[in-house]
């Protein structure tokens, strides 16, 4: 109990003392004063209250929480590029290339439609231009158990494949400049697993649009274009996500 | 709390181990919550305040640069988390910052009294309630979290002498509020203080 009211300097002491960071010199003076002893004891009674009384959580609350945490879980994304550039023009080389790649594609899709007449009856689930996969819905796994999903190429940065991307079309991911445009098969089971994993950190993404496999930097990724919900004018979120693990390694936004 | 057992979790949870993850969480949850329950004085806004310093926690770790311990770390995201609560809330009623300026004497606290009060639970979050935040922040650091000045310091990105003062004054207010739960503290208002 204490008769006077102790002055801001006391109380300070009294406090830095309580709590060991009083210097020696002020130690010194606290232990030899009663009045200042008792001040020390009071705010003990006073810091004691502040650390207990209150209820914790339970261990199934903190658990939830922490689940919740996890799943919040944010990507990293790309910094935004600059305004779409047209590449520059390929050399005569590049471009007499493409025109006989073009050329000869041309020729193959010809002597495709005259034999395909025979095999129009069952060609349906398997055709050249089911670039896209759809959300699986159930009970189809019969029907595919392989996926063809165009590939975009090997990238050795994630610069370059971010450029590829910010060049492709969000609705197919096949046609992206610049980059192989063969078909790839790919387990469905793997991409609605890494999709799941993408989708539960982000409630945001609407409904899948697109997915692609790419290489980058020697490693199988897929590449999932989606919608962001509520966005207005429309931005398409596209996520890289490494085909072993689903971990999310980058996306952009466009 | 060993730092280099966090630091090891952290390395891992940033190279995207899950279980790493779930573990430093789990390692610092009672003490975000404790710092968060303090802080806003009830179950239900700790609660919404816990779970918002756990997901920044989550999301900011890639960029936790290591130059303050991950605790430290942790302490400051929770206590924004808590001020941001209360701001979100605007239902907290804290004390007129005149009454926490310098030179304003707090009332003679009576030892028997205080140690009455404490021992009600209500009684104390009513007192801290009334204690302004930019004083009950340290008074909650180095109380509930042990956490030395240096440290308090660090959190709130005060000079170590504002916290000593500051840890000074919050506990005399709150002796002085648990003493004498009705008087002298002035009427209740609604406005913040700076973030620490």
């Amino acid at each position: 109990m204490t008769d006077q009211p102790p002055t801001d300097q006391d109380l300070e002491l009294a406090s830095a003392y309580l709590d060991g960071e009083a210097t020696p010199d002020e130690r010194a003076r606290v232990e030899a004063d009663p009045q200042l002893l008792a001040r020390v004891d009071e705010l003990r009674a006073v810091a004691g209250a502040v650390g207990t009384g209150f209820t914790p959580l339970t261990e199934e609350q903190a658990a939830s929480q922490r689940r919740r945490a996890i799943a919040a879980k944010p990507i990293p994304t790309a910094p935004p590029l600059p305004a779409r550039r047209r590449t520059p023009l390929p050399s005569p080389l590049i471009a007499a290339a493409v025109v006989v790649v073009i050329a000869l594609a041309g020729i193959w899709l010809v002597i495709a439609a005259g034999n395909g007449s025979s095999s129009d009856k069952d060609s349906s689930g398997a055709s050249t231009g089911a670039t896209t996969t759809q959300r699986s819905g159930g009970g189809a796994t019969s029907e595919a158990t392989t996926t063809e999903v165009p590939d975009l190429g090997s990238f050795p940065t994630r610069n370059a494949l971010t450029a590829a991307l910010q060049r492709s079309d969000v609705t197919t991911l096949a046609a992206t400049p610049g980059t192989a445009n063969a078909t790839a098969k790919a387990a469905r089971l793997s991409i609605d697993r890494c999709e799941a994993t993408i989708e539960a950190g982000q409630p945001e993404l609407g409904e899948r649009l697109a997915v692609a496999t790419a290489r980058l930097d020697g490693s199988a990724v897929y590449v999932f274009s989606h919608p962001v919900r509520d966005k207005q004018p429309p931005v398409t979120q596209l996520t890289v996500a490494d085909q072993q693990t689903c971990r999310v390694l980058f996306a952009i936004q466009r | 709390m060993a730092g280099p057992d966090d630091d090891h979790l952290v390395s891992r949870a940033r190279e995207g181990d899950p279980a790493a993850l779930d573990d430093l969480l789990r390692r610092h949850h009672d003490r975000i919550h404790g710092v968060c329950r303090r802080l806003t004085g009830n179950d239900a806004d700790a609660l919404d305040a816990t779970q918002e310093a756990l997901i920044s926690i989550v999301r900011g770790l890639p960029r936790f640069d290591g130059r303050s311990s991950f605790s430290t770390w942790v302490y400051r995201i929770a206590t924004n988390a808590a001020l941001d609560e209360l701001r979100r809330r605007r239902r907290r009623p804290v004390t007129s910052l005149d009454d926490a300026r310098p030179g304003r004497r707090e009332p003679a606290v009576s030892g028997p009294s205080v140690g009455e009060a404490v021992s009600d639970r209500l009684a104390v979050d009513a007192a801290l309630a009334q204690v302004p935040l930019e004083f009950r922040a340290p008074v909650v650091l180095r109380d509930l979290c042990q956490l030395d000045y240096a440290e308090i310091a660090e959190v709130l990105d005060l000079p170590a002498g504002t916290v000593r003062s500051r840890i000074s004054r919050g506990r005399a207010m709150l002796a002085a509020r648990l003493a004498d739960p009705g008087g002298n503290s002035g009427p209740p208002t609604d406005r913040r203080t700076p973030r620490p």
